[in-house]
Protein backbone atom coordinates (compact mmCIF):
# COMPACT_ATOMS: atom_id res chain seq x y z
CA UNK A 1 0.00 0.00 0.00
CA UNK A 2 2.91 2.30 0.60
CA UNK A 3 4.74 1.73 -2.42
CA UNK A 4 1.39 2.15 -4.22
CA UNK A 5 0.99 5.65 -2.65
CA UNK A 6 4.63 6.55 -3.53
CA UNK A 7 4.66 5.80 -7.13
CA UNK A 8 1.27 7.32 -7.78
CA UNK A 9 2.52 10.78 -8.35
CA UNK A 10 4.99 9.26 -11.35
CA UNK A 11 1.97 7.38 -12.89
CA UNK A 12 0.21 10.30 -13.31
CA UNK A 13 2.81 12.11 -14.85
CA UNK A 14 2.37 9.41 -17.66
CA UNK A 15 -1.06 9.92 -17.48
CA UNK A 16 -0.87 12.68 -20.87
CA UNK A 17 0.78 10.75 -22.80
CA UNK A 18 -1.70 7.96 -22.56
CA UNK A 19 -4.38 10.82 -23.46
CA UNK A 20 -2.30 12.49 -26.07
CA UNK A 21 -2.02 9.16 -27.94
CA UNK A 22 -5.61 8.86 -27.45
CA UNK A 23 -6.86 11.42 -28.56
CA UNK A 24 -4.54 12.16 -31.21
CA UNK A 25 -5.16 8.76 -33.02
CA UNK A 26 -8.64 8.73 -31.95
CA UNK A 27 -8.86 12.17 -34.23
CA UNK A 28 -6.96 10.82 -37.28
CA UNK A 29 -8.92 7.57 -37.36
CA UNK A 30 -12.28 9.38 -37.86
CA UNK A 31 -11.30 11.37 -40.45
CA UNK A 32 -9.37 8.52 -42.26
CA UNK A 33 -12.62 5.99 -41.46
CA UNK A 34 -14.87 8.69 -43.05
CA UNK A 35 -13.02 8.14 -46.26
CA UNK A 36 -12.68 4.44 -46.07
CA UNK A 37 -16.77 4.38 -45.59
CA UNK A 38 -17.28 6.80 -48.37
CA UNK A 39 -15.22 4.14 -50.63
CA UNK A 40 -16.99 0.94 -48.71
CA UNK A 41 -20.52 2.13 -49.48
CA UNK A 42 -19.78 4.33 -52.68
CA UNK A 43 -19.92 2.79 -56.06
CA UNK A 44 -16.11 3.51 -57.10
CA UNK A 45 -14.92 -0.43 -57.76
CA UNK A 46 -11.30 0.37 -56.82
CA UNK A 47 -11.86 2.19 -53.83
CA UNK A 48 -14.02 -0.11 -52.66
CA UNK A 49 -11.67 -3.39 -53.75
CA UNK A 50 -8.39 -0.57 -51.56
CA UNK A 51 -11.01 -0.16 -48.90
CA UNK A 52 -11.99 -4.16 -48.06
CA UNK A 53 -8.75 -5.27 -48.39
CA UNK A 54 -7.24 -2.30 -46.04
CA UNK A 55 -10.14 -3.13 -43.70
CA UNK A 56 -9.57 -6.89 -43.64
CA UNK A 57 -5.66 -6.49 -43.16
CA UNK A 58 -6.01 -4.07 -39.97
CA UNK A 59 -8.79 -6.16 -38.72
CA UNK A 60 -6.95 -9.80 -39.43
CA UNK A 61 -3.32 -9.08 -37.77
CA UNK A 62 -2.39 -8.00 -34.46
CA UNK A 63 -2.02 -4.60 -33.50
CA UNK A 64 1.52 -5.25 -32.06
CA UNK A 65 2.18 -6.48 -35.51
CA UNK A 66 1.29 -3.40 -37.20
CA UNK A 67 2.74 -1.53 -34.92
CA UNK A 68 6.21 -2.99 -35.28
CA UNK A 69 5.91 -2.84 -38.70
CA UNK A 70 5.04 1.07 -38.75
CA UNK A 71 7.90 2.09 -36.10
CA UNK A 72 10.30 0.11 -38.69
CA UNK A 73 9.05 1.42 -41.94
CA UNK A 74 8.01 5.06 -41.54
CA UNK A 75 11.35 5.97 -40.52
CA UNK A 76 12.91 4.38 -43.90
CA UNK A 77 10.47 5.66 -46.36
CA UNK A 78 10.94 9.42 -44.36
CA UNK A 79 14.95 8.80 -45.24
CA UNK A 80 13.57 8.26 -49.12
CA UNK A 81 11.80 11.23 -48.97
CA UNK A 82 15.00 13.16 -47.32
CA UNK A 83 13.56 13.58 -43.90
CA UNK A 84 15.42 13.14 -40.68
CA UNK A 85 13.64 11.05 -38.03
CA UNK A 86 16.37 10.82 -35.52
CA UNK A 87 14.82 12.91 -32.97
CA UNK A 88 10.93 12.55 -33.11
CA UNK A 89 9.64 11.35 -30.26
CA UNK A 90 8.55 7.57 -30.42
CA UNK A 91 4.72 8.55 -29.88
CA UNK A 92 4.78 9.82 -33.45
CA UNK A 93 4.61 6.10 -34.92
CA UNK A 94 2.63 4.73 -31.69
CA UNK A 95 -0.02 7.15 -32.89
CA UNK A 96 0.41 6.65 -36.32
CA UNK A 97 0.37 2.83 -35.92
CA UNK A 98 -3.09 3.11 -33.41
CA UNK A 99 -4.87 5.93 -35.94
CA UNK A 100 -4.09 2.96 -39.23
CA UNK A 101 -5.63 0.05 -37.42
CA UNK A 102 -8.42 2.31 -35.35
CA UNK A 103 -9.83 3.55 -38.59
CA UNK A 104 -10.79 0.05 -40.21
CA UNK A 105 -13.11 -0.91 -37.11
CA UNK A 106 -14.45 2.72 -37.01
CA UNK A 107 -15.14 2.63 -40.71
CA UNK A 108 -17.14 -0.79 -40.23
CA UNK A 109 -19.03 0.99 -38.02
CA UNK A 110 -20.03 3.67 -39.55
CA UNK A 111 -20.93 1.67 -42.62
CA UNK A 112 -22.71 -0.43 -40.75
CA UNK A 113 -24.67 2.46 -39.18
CA UNK A 114 -25.19 4.29 -42.70
CA UNK A 115 -27.13 0.98 -43.92
CA UNK A 116 -29.62 1.34 -40.67
CA UNK A 117 -30.37 4.45 -42.17
CA UNK A 118 -33.86 4.81 -43.87
CA UNK A 119 -32.66 5.38 -47.43
CA UNK A 120 -36.08 7.39 -48.25
CA UNK A 121 -34.78 10.06 -45.82
CA UNK A 122 -31.55 10.52 -48.44
CA UNK A 123 -33.54 10.79 -51.52
CA UNK A 124 -36.19 12.59 -50.28
CA UNK A 125 -33.08 15.39 -48.90
CA UNK A 126 -32.34 14.94 -52.75
CA UNK A 127 -35.56 15.44 -53.90
CA UNK A 128 -35.66 18.90 -52.15
CA UNK A 129 -32.52 20.15 -53.61
CA UNK A 130 -29.89 19.54 -51.28
CA UNK A 131 -26.52 19.05 -52.22
CA UNK A 132 -24.59 16.29 -51.23
CA UNK A 133 -22.82 17.88 -48.69
CA UNK A 134 -26.08 19.41 -46.92
CA UNK A 135 -27.57 15.63 -47.28
CA UNK A 136 -24.72 14.14 -45.42
CA UNK A 137 -24.53 17.30 -42.73
CA UNK A 138 -27.97 17.44 -42.19
CA UNK A 139 -29.50 13.85 -42.40
CA UNK A 140 -26.57 11.58 -42.30
CA UNK A 141 -24.45 12.71 -40.02
CA UNK A 142 -27.12 13.57 -36.98
CA UNK A 143 -28.44 10.13 -37.11
CA UNK A 144 -25.76 7.87 -38.22
CA UNK A 145 -23.29 9.69 -36.06
CA UNK A 146 -25.95 8.84 -32.73
CA UNK A 147 -26.25 5.11 -33.83
CA UNK A 148 -22.39 4.69 -34.04
CA UNK A 149 -21.60 6.66 -30.98
CA UNK A 150 -22.02 3.35 -28.53
CA UNK A 151 -19.56 1.01 -30.32
CA UNK A 152 -17.30 4.15 -31.19
CA UNK A 153 -16.91 4.80 -27.75
CA UNK A 154 -16.69 1.50 -26.66
CA UNK A 155 -13.89 0.94 -29.58
CA UNK A 156 -12.00 3.85 -27.79
CA UNK A 157 -11.87 2.40 -25.01
CA UNK A 158 -10.28 -0.85 -26.33
CA UNK A 159 -7.79 1.38 -27.93
CA UNK A 160 -6.89 3.29 -24.43
CA UNK A 161 -6.37 -0.59 -23.12
CA UNK A 162 -4.49 -0.81 -26.63
CA UNK A 163 -2.02 2.33 -25.46
CA UNK A 164 -0.53 0.20 -23.03
CA UNK A 165 1.31 -1.48 -25.96
CA UNK A 166 3.57 1.69 -26.56
CA UNK A 167 5.93 0.80 -24.71
CA UNK A 168 7.13 -2.03 -27.21
CA UNK A 169 8.39 0.36 -28.96
CA UNK A 170 9.51 2.85 -25.71
CA UNK A 171 6.66 5.15 -25.45
CA UNK A 172 6.36 6.50 -21.94
CA UNK A 173 2.51 6.13 -21.57
CA UNK A 174 1.84 4.60 -18.33
CA UNK A 175 2.46 1.17 -18.61
CA UNK A 176 5.32 2.29 -20.03
CA UNK A 177 6.26 4.25 -17.24
CA UNK A 178 5.29 1.44 -14.39
CA UNK A 179 7.90 -0.81 -16.17
CA UNK A 180 10.86 1.68 -16.31
CA UNK A 181 9.83 2.36 -12.77
CA UNK A 182 9.77 -1.57 -12.09
CA UNK A 183 13.16 -1.87 -13.83
CA UNK A 184 14.80 1.31 -11.61
CA UNK A 185 13.53 -0.49 -8.16
CA UNK A 186 14.99 -3.96 -9.37
CA UNK A 187 11.29 -5.54 -9.25
CA UNK A 188 10.69 -4.54 -5.78
CA UNK A 189 6.46 -3.79 -5.38
CA UNK A 190 5.87 -4.90 -9.06
CA UNK A 191 2.78 -6.68 -7.80
CA UNK A 192 1.64 -3.55 -6.58
CA UNK A 193 2.50 -1.04 -9.52
CA UNK A 194 1.26 -3.45 -11.79
CA UNK A 195 -2.47 -4.14 -9.70
CA UNK A 196 -2.00 -0.30 -9.43
CA UNK A 197 -1.51 0.52 -13.29
CA UNK A 198 -4.97 -1.94 -13.82
CA UNK A 199 -6.81 0.17 -11.35
CA UNK A 200 -6.10 3.26 -13.20
CA UNK A 201 -7.29 1.70 -16.85
CA UNK A 202 -10.12 0.77 -14.94
CA UNK A 203 -11.04 4.27 -13.78
CA UNK A 204 -10.18 5.78 -17.15
CA UNK A 205 -12.38 3.30 -18.92
CA UNK A 206 -15.70 4.15 -16.55
CA UNK A 207 -14.95 7.81 -16.94
CA UNK A 208 -15.18 7.34 -20.45
CA UNK A 209 -18.83 5.33 -19.96
CA UNK A 210 -19.94 7.27 -18.13
CA UNK A 211 -19.52 10.35 -20.28
CA UNK A 212 -20.94 8.77 -23.06
CA UNK A 213 -23.93 7.10 -21.42
CA UNK A 214 -24.16 11.07 -20.94
CA UNK A 215 -24.02 12.07 -24.42
CA UNK A 216 -26.02 9.00 -25.91
CA UNK A 217 -29.20 10.13 -23.63
CA UNK A 218 -28.20 13.57 -25.31
CA UNK A 219 -28.55 12.40 -28.17
CA UNK A 220 -31.33 10.34 -28.52
CA UNK A 221 -33.65 12.71 -26.50
CA UNK A 222 -36.88 12.48 -28.08
CA UNK A 223 -37.00 9.55 -29.58
CA UNK A 224 -39.42 7.23 -28.04
CA UNK A 225 -36.94 4.86 -26.14
CA UNK A 226 -35.50 7.71 -24.29
CA UNK A 227 -38.54 8.98 -22.91
CA UNK A 228 -39.53 5.59 -22.22
CA UNK A 229 -36.31 5.02 -20.25
CA UNK A 230 -36.65 8.23 -17.97
CA UNK A 231 -40.62 8.59 -17.71
CA UNK A 232 -42.40 7.29 -14.84
CA UNK A 233 -45.64 7.80 -16.16
CA UNK A 234 -45.29 6.54 -19.75
CA UNK A 235 -43.48 3.21 -18.03
CA UNK A 236 -46.96 3.11 -15.76
CA UNK A 237 -48.87 2.97 -18.95
CA UNK A 238 -46.53 0.81 -20.71
CA UNK A 239 -47.37 -2.14 -17.34
CA UNK A 240 -50.77 -1.57 -18.14
CA UNK A 241 -50.45 -2.52 -21.47
CA UNK A 242 -51.69 0.48 -23.30
CA UNK A 243 -49.84 1.88 -26.34
CA UNK A 244 -48.40 5.05 -26.10
CA UNK B 1 13.28 1.38 -48.59
CA UNK B 2 13.99 -1.79 -50.06
CA UNK B 3 12.31 -5.22 -49.70
CA UNK B 4 13.67 -8.08 -50.32
CA UNK B 5 11.25 -11.30 -51.45
CA UNK B 6 13.72 -13.86 -51.39
CA UNK B 7 14.45 -13.17 -47.68
CA UNK B 8 10.66 -12.63 -46.89
CA UNK B 9 10.04 -16.47 -48.40
CA UNK B 10 12.55 -17.59 -45.80
CA UNK B 11 10.68 -15.73 -42.98
CA UNK B 12 7.94 -17.89 -43.07
CA UNK B 13 9.09 -21.19 -42.21
CA UNK B 14 10.50 -20.40 -38.71
CA UNK B 15 7.53 -18.65 -38.07
CA UNK B 16 5.03 -20.74 -38.90
CA UNK B 17 7.25 -24.06 -37.20
CA UNK B 18 5.49 -21.87 -33.87
CA UNK B 19 2.07 -22.04 -35.06
CA UNK B 20 1.21 -24.83 -32.54
CA UNK B 21 2.43 -22.29 -29.67
CA UNK B 22 -0.16 -20.10 -30.59
CA UNK B 23 -2.86 -22.47 -30.79
CA UNK B 24 -2.17 -23.95 -27.70
CA UNK B 25 -2.73 -20.65 -25.97
CA UNK B 26 -5.41 -19.51 -28.32
CA UNK B 27 -7.22 -23.04 -27.31
CA UNK B 28 -6.52 -23.50 -23.87
CA UNK B 29 -7.39 -19.70 -23.10
CA UNK B 30 -10.93 -20.01 -24.92
CA UNK B 31 -11.43 -23.15 -23.05
CA UNK B 32 -10.83 -21.58 -19.32
CA UNK B 33 -12.39 -17.76 -20.76
CA UNK B 34 -15.30 -20.16 -21.90
CA UNK B 35 -15.90 -22.15 -18.34
CA UNK B 36 -15.31 -19.05 -16.25
CA UNK B 37 -17.73 -16.93 -18.28
CA UNK B 38 -20.22 -19.58 -17.77
CA UNK B 39 -19.60 -19.80 -14.06
CA UNK B 40 -19.81 -15.43 -14.11
CA UNK B 41 -22.98 -15.81 -16.35
CA UNK B 42 -24.71 -18.59 -13.15
CA UNK B 43 -23.18 -16.24 -11.09
CA UNK B 44 -24.70 -13.00 -12.62
CA UNK B 45 -28.32 -14.73 -12.85
CA UNK B 46 -28.34 -16.12 -9.27
CA UNK B 47 -30.64 -14.77 -6.45
CA UNK B 48 -27.63 -14.24 -4.01
CA UNK B 49 -27.66 -10.35 -4.48
CA UNK B 50 -24.16 -9.75 -3.22
CA UNK B 51 -22.60 -12.47 -5.28
CA UNK B 52 -24.49 -11.26 -8.40
CA UNK B 53 -22.82 -7.58 -7.78
CA UNK B 54 -19.86 -8.61 -6.81
CA UNK B 55 -19.44 -11.05 -10.55
CA UNK B 56 -20.63 -7.65 -11.94
CA UNK B 57 -17.56 -5.43 -10.23
CA UNK B 58 -15.04 -8.34 -11.64
CA UNK B 59 -16.42 -8.24 -14.66
CA UNK B 60 -16.46 -4.89 -15.10
CA UNK B 61 -12.70 -4.35 -13.87
CA UNK B 62 -11.31 -7.17 -15.68
CA UNK B 63 -12.55 -5.53 -18.96
CA UNK B 64 -11.20 -2.41 -18.45
CA UNK B 65 -7.10 -3.99 -18.06
CA UNK B 66 -5.48 -3.99 -20.75
CA UNK B 67 -3.93 -7.78 -20.92
CA UNK B 68 -0.75 -6.69 -21.00
CA UNK B 69 -1.06 -5.52 -18.00
CA UNK B 70 -2.56 -8.41 -16.93
CA UNK B 71 0.94 -10.59 -18.93
CA UNK B 72 3.22 -8.50 -16.88
CA UNK B 73 1.33 -9.14 -13.47
CA UNK B 74 1.40 -12.61 -13.63
CA UNK B 75 4.87 -12.98 -15.40
CA UNK B 76 6.90 -10.78 -12.86
CA UNK B 77 5.15 -11.26 -9.63
CA UNK B 78 4.25 -14.08 -8.99
CA UNK B 79 6.72 -15.56 -8.12
CA UNK B 80 7.35 -15.52 -4.52
CA UNK B 81 3.27 -16.52 -4.29
CA UNK B 82 4.07 -19.31 -5.91
CA UNK B 83 7.53 -20.21 -4.53
CA UNK B 84 5.62 -20.16 -0.95
CA UNK B 85 2.39 -22.31 -2.25
CA UNK B 86 5.13 -24.79 -3.72
CA UNK B 87 6.07 -24.91 0.30
CA UNK B 88 2.61 -25.20 1.65
CA UNK B 89 1.29 -27.60 -0.93
CA UNK B 90 4.21 -29.44 -1.63
CA UNK B 91 4.31 -28.94 -5.54
CA UNK B 92 7.85 -28.13 -7.05
CA UNK B 93 8.45 -24.62 -8.19
CA UNK B 94 11.42 -23.91 -10.18
CA UNK B 95 12.32 -20.49 -10.00
CA UNK B 96 14.62 -20.14 -12.81
CA UNK B 97 12.12 -21.60 -15.28
CA UNK B 98 8.55 -20.62 -14.77
CA UNK B 99 5.68 -21.78 -16.23
CA UNK B 100 5.39 -18.96 -18.58
CA UNK B 101 2.69 -20.07 -21.19
CA UNK B 102 0.52 -21.02 -18.10
CA UNK B 103 0.85 -17.66 -16.78
CA UNK B 104 0.26 -16.77 -19.87
CA UNK B 105 -2.49 -18.60 -20.61
CA UNK B 106 -4.44 -17.42 -17.20
CA UNK B 107 -4.29 -13.77 -18.20
CA UNK B 108 -5.61 -13.81 -21.26
CA UNK B 109 -8.58 -16.05 -20.33
CA UNK B 110 -9.39 -14.12 -17.27
CA UNK B 111 -9.17 -11.22 -19.57
CA UNK B 112 -11.74 -12.32 -22.14
CA UNK B 113 -14.06 -13.90 -19.17
CA UNK B 114 -16.32 -10.73 -19.07
CA UNK B 115 -16.86 -10.94 -22.74
CA UNK B 116 -17.59 -14.40 -23.01
CA UNK B 117 -20.32 -14.12 -19.75
CA UNK B 118 -21.54 -10.88 -21.52
CA UNK B 119 -22.00 -13.45 -24.91
CA UNK B 120 -24.03 -16.23 -22.95
CA UNK B 121 -26.30 -13.58 -21.22
CA UNK B 122 -27.52 -12.17 -24.13
CA UNK B 123 -27.56 -15.60 -25.83
CA UNK B 124 -29.83 -16.50 -23.48
CA UNK B 125 -32.52 -13.39 -23.60
CA UNK B 126 -32.63 -14.46 -27.18
CA UNK B 127 -34.40 -17.73 -25.85
CA UNK B 128 -38.49 -16.77 -25.64
CA UNK B 129 -39.61 -17.13 -22.14
CA UNK B 130 -42.61 -19.32 -23.36
CA UNK B 131 -39.74 -22.15 -23.61
CA UNK B 132 -38.77 -22.50 -20.37
CA UNK B 133 -42.56 -22.46 -18.67
CA UNK B 134 -43.59 -25.59 -21.23
CA UNK B 135 -40.55 -27.48 -19.74
CA UNK B 136 -41.76 -26.79 -16.41
CA UNK B 137 -45.17 -27.84 -17.57
CA UNK B 138 -43.81 -30.81 -18.74
CA UNK B 139 -42.27 -31.74 -15.78
CA UNK B 140 -39.00 -31.77 -16.79
CA UNK B 141 -35.98 -31.22 -14.07
CA UNK B 142 -33.55 -28.00 -14.73
CA UNK B 143 -31.01 -30.39 -15.67
CA UNK B 144 -33.23 -32.23 -18.75
CA UNK B 145 -34.17 -28.44 -19.49
CA UNK B 146 -31.04 -27.20 -19.91
CA UNK B 147 -29.25 -29.75 -21.57
CA UNK B 148 -32.56 -30.86 -24.13
CA UNK B 149 -33.72 -27.74 -24.60
CA UNK B 150 -31.74 -24.63 -23.86
CA UNK B 151 -27.95 -25.39 -24.48
CA UNK B 152 -28.56 -26.48 -27.75
CA UNK B 153 -29.97 -23.28 -29.03
CA UNK B 154 -27.84 -21.38 -26.95
CA UNK B 155 -24.61 -22.97 -29.03
CA UNK B 156 -25.93 -21.61 -32.58
CA UNK B 157 -26.85 -18.51 -31.12
CA UNK B 158 -23.73 -18.00 -29.70
CA UNK B 159 -21.18 -19.32 -32.31
CA UNK B 160 -20.74 -16.30 -34.74
CA UNK B 161 -19.80 -14.31 -31.57
CA UNK B 162 -17.43 -17.17 -30.61
CA UNK B 163 -15.69 -17.04 -34.07
CA UNK B 164 -14.94 -13.49 -33.46
CA UNK B 165 -13.58 -13.80 -29.63
CA UNK B 166 -11.74 -16.74 -30.76
CA UNK B 167 -9.70 -15.12 -33.83
CA UNK B 168 -9.29 -11.69 -31.24
CA UNK B 169 -7.79 -14.29 -29.09
CA UNK B 170 -5.23 -15.66 -31.72
CA UNK B 171 -4.17 -12.38 -32.26
CA UNK B 172 -3.84 -11.25 -28.48
CA UNK B 173 -1.73 -14.34 -28.33
CA UNK B 174 0.87 -12.23 -30.22
CA UNK B 175 1.44 -10.15 -27.00
CA UNK B 176 3.13 -12.96 -25.22
CA UNK B 177 5.92 -12.20 -26.92
CA UNK B 178 6.59 -9.16 -24.65
CA UNK B 179 7.24 -11.65 -21.42
CA UNK B 180 9.68 -13.41 -24.07
CA UNK B 181 7.17 -16.45 -24.98
CA UNK B 182 8.52 -17.79 -28.56
CA UNK B 183 5.02 -17.78 -29.88
CA UNK B 184 4.74 -17.01 -34.21
CA UNK B 185 5.37 -12.98 -33.20
CA UNK B 186 8.07 -14.17 -30.77
CA UNK B 187 10.10 -16.47 -33.75
CA UNK B 188 9.30 -13.46 -35.89
CA UNK B 189 11.41 -11.34 -33.87
CA UNK B 190 14.12 -13.72 -32.66
CA UNK B 191 14.16 -14.99 -36.81
CA UNK B 192 14.37 -10.97 -37.61
CA UNK B 193 17.62 -10.16 -34.67
CA UNK B 194 19.22 -12.78 -36.45
CA UNK B 195 19.51 -12.22 -39.89
CA UNK B 196 19.07 -7.91 -38.95
CA UNK B 197 16.21 -7.55 -41.70
CA UNK B 198 13.17 -6.38 -39.10
CA UNK B 199 11.36 -5.19 -41.82
CA UNK B 200 10.33 -7.67 -44.04
CA UNK B 201 10.31 -10.76 -40.75
CA UNK B 202 7.43 -8.30 -39.36
CA UNK B 203 4.98 -7.59 -42.66
CA UNK B 204 5.67 -11.66 -43.04
CA UNK B 205 4.49 -11.93 -39.56
CA UNK B 206 1.33 -9.92 -40.39
CA UNK B 207 0.86 -12.00 -43.31
CA UNK B 208 0.33 -14.99 -41.86
CA UNK B 209 -1.55 -13.85 -39.33
CA UNK B 210 -4.19 -12.71 -41.70
CA UNK B 211 -3.92 -15.85 -43.90
CA UNK B 212 -4.17 -17.78 -40.35
CA UNK B 213 -7.15 -15.00 -39.38
CA UNK B 214 -8.93 -15.24 -42.97
CA UNK B 215 -8.71 -19.19 -42.59
CA UNK B 216 -10.69 -19.50 -39.32
CA UNK B 217 -13.06 -16.61 -39.82
CA UNK B 218 -13.93 -18.96 -42.99
CA UNK B 219 -14.47 -21.67 -40.96
CA UNK B 220 -16.69 -20.08 -38.40
CA UNK B 221 -19.05 -18.71 -41.05
CA UNK B 222 -19.42 -22.35 -42.51
CA UNK B 223 -20.55 -23.75 -38.85
CA UNK B 224 -22.50 -20.85 -38.48
CA UNK B 225 -24.36 -21.74 -41.70
CA UNK B 226 -24.69 -25.28 -40.83
CA UNK B 227 -25.77 -25.04 -37.56
CA UNK B 228 -28.71 -22.81 -38.18
CA UNK B 229 -29.77 -24.45 -40.80
CA UNK B 230 -32.90 -25.68 -38.70
CA UNK B 231 -33.75 -21.83 -38.60
CA UNK B 232 -34.44 -21.36 -42.10
CA UNK B 233 -36.92 -23.96 -43.25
Amino acid sequence: MKIMIEYFPYLVKALPMTFYILFTSVFLALILALFLTWAKVGKNKIAKAFASVYISFMRGTPIIAQLLIVFIAVPLIMKDLGIRTNNWNNSVYAITAFALNEAAFFAEIFRSAYIALDKGQIEAGQSLGMSGIQVFLRIILPQAGANALPNTTNMTIELMKNTSLGMAIGVYDIMGKATQLALNNYGVGQRELFFEVSIMFWMIGLGFMFLTNRLVDYLNRGTSEHIGKNNRLFKRLQVKGGRV
Amino acid sequence: MSFDFHYAITCIEPILKKLPVTMKLTLWSMAIALLGGILFALMKKSNNKILANVCRLTSSFLKGVPILVFLYFFYYSMDDILHALGGTFRFEYDLRNPPKIQMAIVALSISYIPYMSDMLLSALDTIPKGQFEACYAMGFTKLQMMIRIIIPQLIVVCIPNIGNHFVNLLKATSLAYMVTIVEMMGAAKNFAVKNQRFLETYIMAAFVYWVIFIMFEQLFQLIERHSGKYLKR
